[in-house]
């Protein structure tokens, strides 16, 4: 059994550590993004409540669910493991009577956490730009598919970084061209990557009632199926992610 | 039988890739001051680090106070570790520091407070303190570091090259310290490059060269192994001609010279016990006024020179 005091002292670490390092400022400025474009976009539109309603759940997959979980997932995911390696203060944790185990849980905890706060309160400032009608339930829902893709994203990019002793650059190419890329052919291979689920279980959970349209592929078949699926692939991501890295970062030496 | 407290190496291979970092090292580290020399590349970091925990052996086994380290976490509670570098949280004070660490190994913060201020106190940190790490100098970085190894009073103290980089008062209060926490019965381990670091400091050393164990022991009990190194005395007296005629016949005497004039003798002998053992006849019988008699090659610098030129033989 993980003591708690010890995920509580790792996840401490990780907050003051990471919120003043050079990754927030990155991550600060990516969050601010898609904060203007959600603006220009609310003053362009001219529909009524219930159209803006549509428009901001529709906007999720530019915004908050679709380039802030990703990349804030990234920063703060690669950050578990790569901020004590890179700083050279590991040693003062792998001395320390804690198991190796719960410095990955508690610090990935807190990444979970941080991802998910900054998508929260993305949210909550579009919803006071865009000003949709009745618009507890779908933030709720969003809300529910935002922390499934934070814990999801944290979790890769944690094992990408018990992986590589550089995990930048293989982070950005899984980013990129797996999540990203993959996702957007309409073939069956989207179905490995955690955007489409990610982007699948919040158009079920939200209800979206338009289709989802990138670079002209339609998602229309996301509409059809239960998010029960997404749902089970991106829980299976972080639980089995999460083991793996844990079982690496086991073996780590300094 | 009392639980171990101590280190032990049994036939501990370390590999980097083809690099041999440490090669079939066997030892015991017992309570006490012990101090591991070498020069830069000796495998000194590697045995502190497979000794901590920090690596595991490719072959061979380590035993910290007689368990595993790197499977053990429990038992890293009761040991103290001042890594070598000068990382650190450099937002964090370094009183935050001390006070954080402490309590990561299950000090209460009042506690933690308590023993990080005394801490900070006898190492002359003042007003410092309380300021970022960010701000420190590299001596007033190792004085940190060697508190938080200490402020949890364990039973081991693993420290590796604590005094690079510090000024001759701040090495006089971490070594005054350390010699504190050993009277308390603390086991200190201590790694120098700079043998007169740690001359008359230790009470045992272990001497590493490329990997390997050259010897260790007591500083004298190493240089009473190397027999066929001649051992040097100096004496400094009124009738030296005298005294060196009688040395001269002594059985193990390899030379007798005079390098200063008449006022300085120096002897080299294999055999330094029956020296010793005849010299105050000799002084008596010659009447002789001897000022002063010391050994010459002693010191930890000599039989590291003796050790590594020789191969220890």
């Amino acid at each position: 059994m993980i003591p708690t005091r010890h995920l509580m002292a790792m996840a401490r670490l990780y907050w003051k550590t990471v919120v003043i390092s050079k990754r927030s400022l990155v991550a600060a400025l990516l969050w601010i993004l898609p904060l203007i474009f959600f603006f220009i976009a609310a003053i362009r539109s001219d529909g009524d409540a219930i159209e803006r309603l549509e428009l901001w759940k529709g906007f999720q997959f530019l915004g908050p669910l679709g380039f802030l979980v990703q990349f804030g997932g990234l920063f703060y995911g690669l950050a578990v493991i790569s901020e004590e390696l890179e700083n050279g203060t590991l040693p003062y944790l792998l001395v320390r009577p804690f198991r190796r185990g719960s410095i990955v849980l508690g610090r990935w905890a807190a990444a979970s956490v941080l991802v998910f706060l900054a998508v929260t309160l993305m949210n909550v400032l579009l919803l006071i730009i865009v000003r949709p009608a009745s618009p507890i339930s779908a933030f709720l829902s969003a809300e529910v598919a935002a922390l499934m893709g934070a814990v999801a994203y944290v979790t890769i990019f944690a094992l990408l970084a018990t992986l590589f002793r550089k995990p930048l650059a293989p982070s950005l190419l899984f980013l990129i061209a797996l999540d990203l890329g993959v996702s957007l052919i309409p073939m069956a291979t989207r179905y490995i990557t955690p955007k489409y689920h990610l982007l699948r279980l919040h158009a079920s959970l939200v209800g979206l009632s338009d289709s989802y349209s990138t670079f002209g592929n339609d998602y229309n078949e996301l509409f059809d199926s239960a998010p029960v699926a997404s749902f089970i692939f991106l829980g299976a991501v972080t639980v089995i992610g999460l083991v793996i890295a844990i079982r690496r970062f086991a073996r780590v030496q300094v | 039988m009392g639980a171990p407290r101590g280190i032990t190496f049994e036939q501990v291979t370390r590999r980097y890739g083809p690099v041999l970092g440490l090669n079939d090292v066997s030892l015991e580290i017992v309570p006490g001051i012990t101090g591991l020399i070498g020069p830069n590349g000796a495998g000194k970091t590697t045995f502190l680090n497979l000794a901590v925990g920090l690596h595991y052996p490719s072959s061979g086994r380590v035993r910290l106070l007689g368990k595993n380290p790197f499977l053990t976490p429990e038992i890293r509670g009761r040991l103290g570790y001042c890594p070598d570098g000068e990382r650190a949280w450099d937002w964090m004070s370094g009183r935050e520091f001390v006070v954080t660490l402490g309590q990561w190994c299950g000090l209460s913060q009042d506690e933690a407070s308590k023993r990080a201020g005394s801490l900070l106190e006898s190492l002359a940190m003042g007003t410092a303190a309380d300021k970022p790490i960010a701000s420190y100098s590299r001596g007033m970085r190792q004085k940190v570091k060697v508190a938080q190894a200490m402020v949890h009073r364990p039973d081991l103290l693993v420290l590796d090259e604590p005094l690079n980089g510090v000024d001759p008062l701040s090495r006089h209060h971490i070594l005054q310290m350390l010699a504190d926490e050993a009277k308390r019965g603390t086991s200190v381990l201590i790694s120098s490059h700079v043998l007169h670091e740690l001359d008359g400091f230790v009470d045992e050393v272990v001497l590493l060269q490329r990997g390997r164990l050259l010897a260790s022991g007591t500083i004298q009990s190493i240089r009473e192994l190397l027999d066929e190194h001649p051992h040097s005395v100096r004496l400094v007296a009124d009738k030296t001609r005298a005294l060196g005629k009688a040395v001269v016949a002594l059985k193990g005497t390899v030379s007798v010279t005079f390098p200063d004039g008449d006022d300085l003798l120096e002897v080299r002998t294999r055999k330094p016990a029956e020296l010793y053992g005849a010299l105050p006849q000799i002084i008596q019988e010659s009447k002789t006024l001897v000022r002063e008699l010391y050994p010459t090659d002693n010191d930890l610098e000599s039989v590291f020179k003796y050790l590594v030129k020789g191969g220890g033989g």
